[in-house]
């Protein structure tokens, strides 16, 4: 059976880490990359396997119209440029980043009745209503909305709030545990 | 995106939840809170404030660096009690 790593949302970099799974060190047969793969700017994905799976698909198995687009590829070039520059320093500020921001909801909103749990990992955060709650989380999200924030429901109960990941090098905490 | 707009947005998010709390006074979660936990305390924010402020000062930035980030990680989650899962 293989173990297949859906990292599509929180793979290369979102979560601090390049793969979601390196924080458990899980080792997949197959990682499946998108979105930030490109930056977020353009549409592509990628099969990540190691090589007596990927070699179960021999050359004329499998094709694909739009495979290697060349202006895909240049993206991703620039992508990767970008998350691996200075040893990772994308990578180390959205751990630390991460860190602030998820203790920061976790310190102003822990009290509150709706909330179930605040979740995060670099710079994606999960804010999970109770399932009883008077509000869902498409509904929060409007209210969100009308405020300025966008942040999108992940299922009924779940907000995600994701934030970009070249933050700069604020000096963030001395700002961050104030009631 | 600049620092106020990171931290307006923390705010906006709280002020909307504190809102919602006072609108709906008389709701008591039939689930279980995960915030059954303690609040952080004030030697882990004095870990986190001394353990950011030594990145920030580090000039060395490699994948060891973000090992030992990830292995500090590991603390923060045991200081709150944050179960290893799967995200979202």
């Amino acid at each position: 059976m293989l173990f297949i790593l859906d990292e599509i949302q929180t793979g290369f970099g979102r979560a601090g880490t390049l793969l979601r799974a390196d924080i458990y060190t899980l080792k997949a047969d197959m990682v499946i990359l998108g979105k930030s793969l490109s930056g977020g700017i353009y549409p592509i994905s990628a099969v990540l396997a190691d090589k007596d799976v990927m070699d179960v698909i021999l050359p004329g198995d499998h094709g694909s119209t739009y495979g290697g687009n060349p202006l895909a590829m240049a993206i991703v070039n620039s992508a990767v440029d970008e998350i691996t520059k200075n040893g990772f320093e994308i990578l180390i500020n959205c751990q630390r980043r991460g860190d602030e921001l998820g203790l920061y909801l976790l310190h102003k909103t822990r009290k509150n009745k709706l909330i179930k749990e605040i979740r995060a990992r670099g710079l994606m955060c999960g804010v999970e209503l109770h399932e009883d709650a008077p509000v869902n989380a498409y509904e929060v999200c409007l209210m969100l909305m009308e405020r300025g924030l966008l942040c999108k429901p992940s299922g009924k109960s779940v907000l995600r709030y994701i934030n970009k990941l070249n933050y700069s090098n604020y000096k963030i905490i001395p700002s961050t545990y104030h009631d | 995106m600049t620092e106020e707009e990171i931290w307006g947005s923390c705010q906006i998010i709280n002020d909307l939840f504190e809102s919602l709390e006072a609108m709906f006074p008389d709701f008591t979660p039939k689930t279980e809170t995960a915030f059954n936990l303690k609040p952080p305390s004030p030697e882990a924010i004095i870990q986190l404030k001394e353990r950011t402020k030594k990145l920030a000062s580090s000039t060395e930035t490699s994948p060891k660096q973000i090992k030992n980030n990830k292995e500090n990680k590991g603390d923060l989650e045991k200081d709150f009690k944050v179960e290893p899962r799967l995200f979202l």
